[in-house]
Parts: C-alpha cells; sequence; structure tokens
C-alpha cells in the first residue's frame, strides 16, 4: 500500500520524495515564474518594489497536474490537497487533472479551506500518515483535521493588494480610503475576513500576539512576512518570551501568496494542540 | 342611509388623526414584513408609524377646543418634521395636501373631504419625481377619485363619503400586485399602500368613536424564495436610506431642480426602477426635507452643507437592515452621531450603519437617537456619541430602551468625533455587544485627542484668550493660544508629539474651515519636526478647525 500526497506551491513547501508540489504561477506583466521554481522568494521580494505593473496569479493548468499525478502512476493512491477553493481555482484544475489521467491511480482531491502553514503541515501530517501504512483515506482526513487545527493570521499593510486580487470575503468595510488602517485577517471557512483593524503596525503586531495566545499554548507557530523582517522577528520574540520551548519559524512569503498581500504584511500560522 | 353627523367637527377630526396613528402603530410589524417596494429593509411599519406618532404627540400641546385648522396645521407640520423612510415622506405630504383645505374652515363636511382628499393625492404625488403604480401614490389617486365618483345619495354625509372611498382603497390596495410586478413575484400587496389603507381605516373608525382593534390584522410575509435571491443579488437592497431637513435654500419648485438633479446622480437605484425614483424634495413652509437612497450618504451631507443649514441628516445601512430583518443576522448596529461629511464618511466607512446629526451646537433629541436606532432593527445598538454635550441624551435613549426592554443601547462615551473614530478601530463583530463597547470604550481611552477652536469670549488665565482668538485644549486644558489656527495646531501637536512613544500616529481631522493649503503646510509641518507617521484626514467639522489624535 503506497499513498503519494500531492500539494500547491501556496504550501510553501518544496517538492521531496514523499509530497510533490505543483506552482502556481505569478507574472510580472509579460514574464510568467513558476511560484518558487524559477522564481525565488528572495527574488520576488527584490523585484515587487521596483515593478511598474503589479504581479498577477493564476492557478496551475490541468496538464501540470496531470503530469504529475502520472509521475507516480505506481503509487496505489494519491492525495492531492489544496489552497481553499474559495481563494483559487487550483482545487479544480487538479480535478481536471485528474480526470485527465488514463490508467492511473484513484486521486482524492481535497479542499483544505486553508493556505499557506494551514496546507502546509496538512501536506506533512498526511505524508506522515502515509509513510506509516495509512491508506488514503486516512491520509486525507489527517490531513484536514490539521488545517482546521490551523489558524491563519495576518495584518496587511494596505488592504489594496486583496481588493485588487478580489480575495477578499465579508469584509467590505476595508474598502475604505480615508482612514490609514493594518486590517487584522483571519481565514474562517476558507475566506478572508477582517477580525480587528489596528491602525498602526506597532498596534497590528501586538494584537496579532494576542490573537496567538488568546487559546493557550499553540503547538506549532510560524511566521511569513512580506519584507518586514524587524516586526516579524519583534512578534517572535514576544512569543517566545511566552512560550520559551516553542520553535518559531520565520520566512519571507512565497511569491504568489505575496503578490496577494503585498509589502509589509505579518503572517502566522498557529497550530492547536490536538484535543 | 345612516344616520351619522353630517360633518365632522374638531373633536372627531382630533380622534381621527390619533386613531390613525394607533391602527398604524398596531400593524407596525404587520407592514414591516410586507415591505419589499421600493426596497425591501423592513421599515414601512416602523417609519409610518413614527411619522403618524409625530403628528398625534402634536396634538396633546393642543388646547381641548382647538379648531380645526389648527389642528391640521399642527398634526401636519410635525409629521413633515417627524417623517422618516419614502413611506413616512409620502404619508407627511399627504396630510399636509389634506390639511390645507381644511384652512379657515369649521367642520368637514361632504365637499370638503372631497377637495381635501383630492389635494391630499396631489401632494403625495408631488413628492416623488418619478411616480409609479401599485404604491402608495396611486392608491391615493384612486382614494380621491372614488370620492370625487361617490353617487350622489352617499355625498351629503361626510363620514358616509369616507366609507365609501375607504372601501375603494381597500380595493385598490388589493389591485397593486396587478400594477408592480415585484409585489406579484414577493406574493405580497404594496406595505406603503397598505399603510395608507390603515390610515383612512384608523379615520374611519376615529370619526364613529370606535376604539382601536386589540390585534392586528395578518397581512402575510414576502416569499421567501424570492427575498433570499434578491438579498443574494444585493439587487435594490444596497445603499444608505438618507433624510435630511435643512433651511436657506430656495424653494420655489423651479430652483429645487438644480439639486435634484445633484442628488439623482448620486442616489442609488431602487428594484427595478430608476435611481430618481427614490429623490424625494418636499418644500415645507421656509425648509426642504429631503429624501434618498445612496451608497455615499455624505456626498448628499457635502451637497448640503456647502449651500444650505443642515438641521437634520440621518443615514441607515438598507443592507443591514434586511439581513437583521430577514437573515437572521444578529449583530451589534453601531450608530455614531456625525457632524460633517468627511466625519460621516469615516464612521460609514469604518462600519457604522446609522448615522445622525449631532454635537456642538446641535443636540440631537432622545427621539431621534431612539428611532435611528430602532431603524437599524437589531437588538444590540453602539452609540458613539461623539460630543460631551450629546452623551447625556444617548443615555437617555439607553435607559429608555432599558425600560421599553425593545433593545439594548450602548453608549460610548466619545466626546469627540475623532475619539469616535479610535472607538470604532476595535472589533465590530464576532463577540458580545457587551464586550465590543469595552472594547471600544477602551480603544477611545487609549487615544490622545487635542482640539483646536476659537474661543467663544474673552477669558483671563495662564493663557488669556480675546474673543475668537484661536486656542488649543488637551485633556481639558489650554494648552495653547494663537494668531491662526494652524499655529494653535501645530503648537498642540508638539506637546502631544513630546509624549508619544516610538511607532505612534498621528492622525489631524482638517476640519470644514481650513483650506487645503493650510492642511498640507501643517501636516508638512508635523512631519518635519517629528518621526511618528502622520495621517491627515479631511473631517469637515464645523466649530473645531482641527482635531488631532495620538494613538
Amino acid at each position: 500500500m503506497s499513498v503519494h500526497i500531492v500539494t500547491d506551491s501556496t504550501s510553501g513547501l518544496q517538492s521531496s520524495d514523499a509530497i510533490s508540489v505543483v506552482p502556481l504561477h505569478v507574472q510580472f506583466g509579460d514574464e510568467v515564474f513558476e511560484d518558487g521554481v524559477t522564481i525565488t522568494r528572495e527574488q520576488f521580494w527584490q523585484r515587487l518594489p521596483g515593478a511598474t505593473d503589479l504581479p498577477t496569479t493564476s492557478q496551475p493548468s490541468a496538464g501540470a497536474f496531470r503530469d504529475v499525478y502520472a509521475a507516480h502512476a505506481d503509487a496505489d493512491a494519491i492525495v492531492s490537497l489544496h489552497i481553499s477553493a474559495a481563494l483559487s481555482g487550483t482545487l479544480e484544475s487538479a480535478r481536471q487533472g485528474a480526470a485527465l489521467l488514463e490508467d492511473g491511480p484513484p486521486v482524492h482531491a481535497v479542499d483544505t479551506r486553508s493556505i499557506a502553514f494551514g496546507l502546509g503541515w496538512a501536506a506533512e501530517a498526511a505524508a506522515l500518515v502515509a509513510s506509516a501504512g495509512g491508506d488514503a483515506e486516512a491520509a486525507a482526513a489527517e490531513a484536514r483535521r490539521v488545517a482546521q487545527r490551523t489558524r491563519i493570521l495576518l495584518f496587511v499593510e494596505t488592504i489594496d493588494h486583496l481588493l485588487r486580487g478580489g480575495r477578499i470575503g465579508r469584509a467590505r468595510h476595508l474598502a475604505g480610503k480615508v482612514l490609514r488602517v493594518r486590517p487584522l485577517l483571519e481565514l474562517v471557512d476558507g475566506v478572508i475576513v477582517d477580525i480587528e483593524r489596528p491602525r498602526t503596525r506597532r498596534k497590528a503586531v501586538d494584537r496579532l500576539y494576542q490573537q496567538i495566545i488568546a487559546a493557550g499554548p499553540p503547538a506549532r507557530v510560524a511566521i511569513l512576512h512580506g519584507d518586514a523582517e524587524a516586526d516579524a522577528q519583534a512578534l517572535a520574540a514576544r512569543i517566545r518570551a511566552r512560550y520559551p520551548h516553542l520553535e518559531i519559524d520565520i520566512s519571507l512569503g512565497s511569491p504568489v501568496i505575496g503578490a496577494h498581500v503585498g509589502p509589509g504584511t505579518v503572517g502566522v500560522g498557529v497550530l492547536s494542540p490536538e484535543q | 342611509m345612516t344616520d351619522a353627523p353630517r360633518e365632522l367637527d374638531p373633536p372627531a377630526w382630533r380622534r381621527m388623526l390619533l386613531a390613525a396613528a394607533g391602527w398604524v402603530a398596531l400593524h407596525r410589524d404587520a407592514l414591516n414584513k410586507i415591505n419589499v417596494y421600493p426596497v425591501p429593509d423592513g421599515d414601512t411599519g416602523a417609519n409610518l408609524g413614527r411619522t403618524l406618532a409625530a403628528s398625534a404627540a402634536a396634538l396633546d400641546a393642543l388646547d381641548a377646543d382647538a379648531n380645526l385648522e389648527t389642528i391640521a396645521r399642527a398634526a401636519s407640520d410635525a409629521a413633515l418634521l417627524g417623517a422618516r423612510g419614502s413611506s413616512g415622506v409620502i404619508a407627511s405630504q399627504w396630510l399636509r395636501g389634506f390639511s390645507e383645505r381644511l384652512r379657515g374652515r369649521e367642520t368637514i363636511d361632504a365637499p370638503l373631504l372631497r377637495d381635501a382628499l383630492q389635494s391630499a393625492a396631489e401632494a403625495a404625488r408631488d413628492a416623488v419625481s418619478a411616480p409609479r403604480e401599485g404604491t402608495m401614490i396611486s392608491v391615493a389617486r384612486e382614494l380621491a377619485e372614488a370620492a370625487r365618483d361617490a353617487p350622489s345619495d352617499s355625498t351629503d354625509s361626510a363620514l358616509a363619503l369616507l366609507e365609501l372611498a375607504v372601501q375603494a382603497l381597500a380595493d385598490a390596495v388589493e389591485r397593486t400586485p396587478q400594477l408592480n410586478p415585484l409585489l406579484a413575484d414577493a406574493g405580497v400587496v404594496d406595505a406603503g399602500a397598505r399603510g395608507l389603507e390603515l390610515t383612512l381605516r384608523g379615520m374611519l373608525a376615529g370619526a364613529r368613536g370606535e376604539p382601536v382593534p386589540h390585534a392586528p390584522a395578518d397581512f402575510g410575509a414576502i416569499d421567501a424564495a424570492w427575498l433570499s435571491s434578491r438579498l443574494e443579488d444585493g439587487e435594490g437592497v444596497e445603499g444608505f436610506c438618507t433624510e435630511l431637513i435643512v433651511a436657506d435654500v430656495v424653494s420655489d419648485a423651479a430652483a429645487i431642480e438644480p439639486l435634484r438633479a445633484a442628488l439623482t446622480a448620486i442616489a442609488a437605484g431602487p428594484l427595478e426602477g430608476g435611481a430618481g425614483e427614490t429623490v424625494m424634495l418636499t418644500p415645507d413652509h421656509d425648509r426642504l426635507r429631503i429624501h434618498i437612497h445612496t451608497h455615499e450618504p455624505e456626498l448628499v451631507y457635502a451637497q448640503l452643507d456647502a449651500e444650505s443649514e443642515i438641521q437634520a441628516f440621518w443615514a441607515i445601512d438598507m443592507r443591514a437592515q434586511a439581513a437583521r430583518m430577514h437573515e437572521g443576522a444578529s449583530d451589534a448596529a453601531v450608530l455614531a452621531v456625525v457632524q460633517g461629511p468627511g466625519f460621516a464618511r469615516a464612521f460609514r466607512e469604518l462600519g457604522a450603519t446609522a448615522l445622525i446629526s449631532g454635537g456642538a451646537a446641535d443636540n440631537p433629541s432622545v427621539e431621534m437617537i431612539l428611532s435611528a436606532a430602532e431603524s437599524t432593527h437589531a437588538r444590540d445598538v453602539i452609540v458613539l456619541a461623539n460630543h460631551a454635550n450629546v452623551i447625556p441624551a444617548a443615555q437617555r435613549a439607553a435607559d429608555t430602551a432599558a425600560a421599553d426592554g425593545t433593545m439594548r443601547l450602548h453608549v460610548i462615551a466619545s466626546d469627540t468625533q475623532a475619539a469616535g473614530v479610535a472607538a470604532l478601530f476595535g472589533r465590530i463583530g464576532g463577540i458580545p455587544a457587551e464586550d465590543i463597547a469595552a472594547e471600544m470604550e477602551e480603544a477611545r481611552e487609549a487615544v490622545l485627542i487635542g482640539q483646536v477652536s476659537r474661543a467663544a469670549r474673552a477669558l483671563s488665565g495662564d493663557i488669556p484668550l480675546r474673543e475668537d482668538q484661536p486656542f488649543a485644549l488637551l485633556e481639558g486644558e489650554i494648552v495653547a493660544a494663537a494668531e491662526t489656527t494652524t499655529d494653535a495646531a501645530a503648537q498642540l501637536a508638539a506637546r502631544m508629539i513630546a509624549r508619544a512613544p516610538a511607532g505612534s500616529l498621528l492622525t489631524i481631522y482638517a476640519g470644514a474651515e481650513p483650506s487645503d493649503a493650510e492642511a498640507d503646510a501643517l501636516t508638512e509641518r508635523i512631519t518635519r519636526e517629528c518621526s511618528l507617521e502622520i495621517d491627515l484626514i479631511w473631517g469637515d467639522q464645523p466649530h473645531y478647525p482641527w482635531l488631532l489624535a495620538l494613538e
């Protein structure tokens, strides 16, 4: 019994033996890049400030998924875990790719209703189940559980990038252009909603911290930032001061996510302990 | 024929008006439930009820032996001022048209009733630029026609004529779904038309000396599938129902046409109609009453602020109304008391679902706060008082609501609009209203507010002031006097910045007085002198050329 795990690049993962990562695309003008493959995180954030046209993104093609699934035709089953379908059409491409597959293993395409760490940790957990001999259903179920246990929170320097990309749910009151605000957002049921509206970055970091510790000690915390290392470090330092044994990973946001949230963003994944 | 009196005397007329208010009040919820046109925001009963209640309340102040004309004028004037929503505006105009014919008369006989119903129908019609069939306006016309065409044996008694006309009105109401396909799809008659019928049924009962019934009639409900598809599309339920009372505008018909055109350009369209259908301009003595549906109520505020004196401004988010009325939304609503179009915009963008005017030199009444809060259809309403003078009225409104048990008002004691804005940056959903209010109070207190104003009179003290001299106020103390408001603001900013931790934000709210150039110059000057983040906002507030908020 062998189950292979596939995910997309919004998970923040790199392809490995256990997990295949299908890249989304990010486009500057006429130049199209594969997320995390032909453009690195560092290259993206260096390029962004000077870009005349703001970058756009697109989901992987169905063919890209078919090729990855076909490359693992020897697996008994494939579990394909993806970014919230409310945010991207990636899951749809995966399903179409599976339909294009002739004589391949069954593909279980799953909407994790999450993104970033919520998706990445889910894929890692599914891979663990698979390596321990679990079947596709067990791997998919574990992925769903981990995604559900992961809160995704972020604040953005400006809501403009999210509005422009159309990836915003209930946050219509944030469309305001009068007052400066650094909206604190959360991914809820796969959709980005605003939960608080701090006006300064200092306050935003503080509110993010309060949200992280609100439900007690987390099992895992990781931070992404849009070229805002200092704020990310300050946040990590506060969390470490409270939970000294917690390991906190800090990294630049991936290009596709970065294109939607913009510079100055600080986001976190918070995994709550198992019940 | 009946042995009814042939004429209606002043006491009868008074009873008729009171009974009309009573009948509509009794059917408030039943009318709310069938509100489809122009916007299914569930407030026809509330608006019409409030309008007639205002006129009934005005009768209390009159002597028992007041004549017909006095009663009519008091009721009509109060209805014009108290009118809410399109149904309220039309009803108040109908009453005005009716009342005008009673001038100089001792009693209402059948010919006068006929005349008055005709005049009422015409006044109601004139309230709307593009009246349509199957509404209050068309049934008011049918009511007048029925009275005009009544057979001669029923025209010698006013009461008999009224009976006959009301029956014709009721028939016309039943026909409204044939005239407005929206009503047929929704499975109800027009709520405003039904409201007019109840008004007239009440008048008839009052004339006969009958008491108001104990239980309301049931008029059914809007088809749920139709409504949910409407609400999903957002069609016709977006925007703010906005009303103003302004003085100092030329009120003759020709002169208000340019204003009507300007307002139509910023109006939001109702269901399957032109945007202009929601624009109602109704002159009343030296005042003008304005009703309009728009996404940007602050633009209406700005338009009228520039050319007249705004006596009252009121705006309610209709989408939020509909969500609470029909979709079971139970979140708290935010009611902000505002002064100046810039602040109106800021509060709207931050999620306030109700805006009313009030502040320095303009205390909103307890009734106005209550009725705006009630219009949100929310069980919990957070009230941002935004001026020291408004806090007591807001508190009284909260006490009244608590005593009635109808809703809970949570008053935030913001004493400036800048403090109100600071409060509103907290959470507005997802937690109990008490917690939201507590967080808002905390947020408000965490912000340091400075104000620049002009001395109302000369003052001696550590910092003496001449009359009209610009000065700065920080935490209740005069901290600077200057020759210009900009200088006073710069001195105030320096004081505040000295206390600011790194990473703070200083928001400058420029009032109605400073020019663009002055605001930009002040912003530059402050930016040069500190490393704080500076945000310049056009608040357009009167009385305070500058408000500064440090957070």
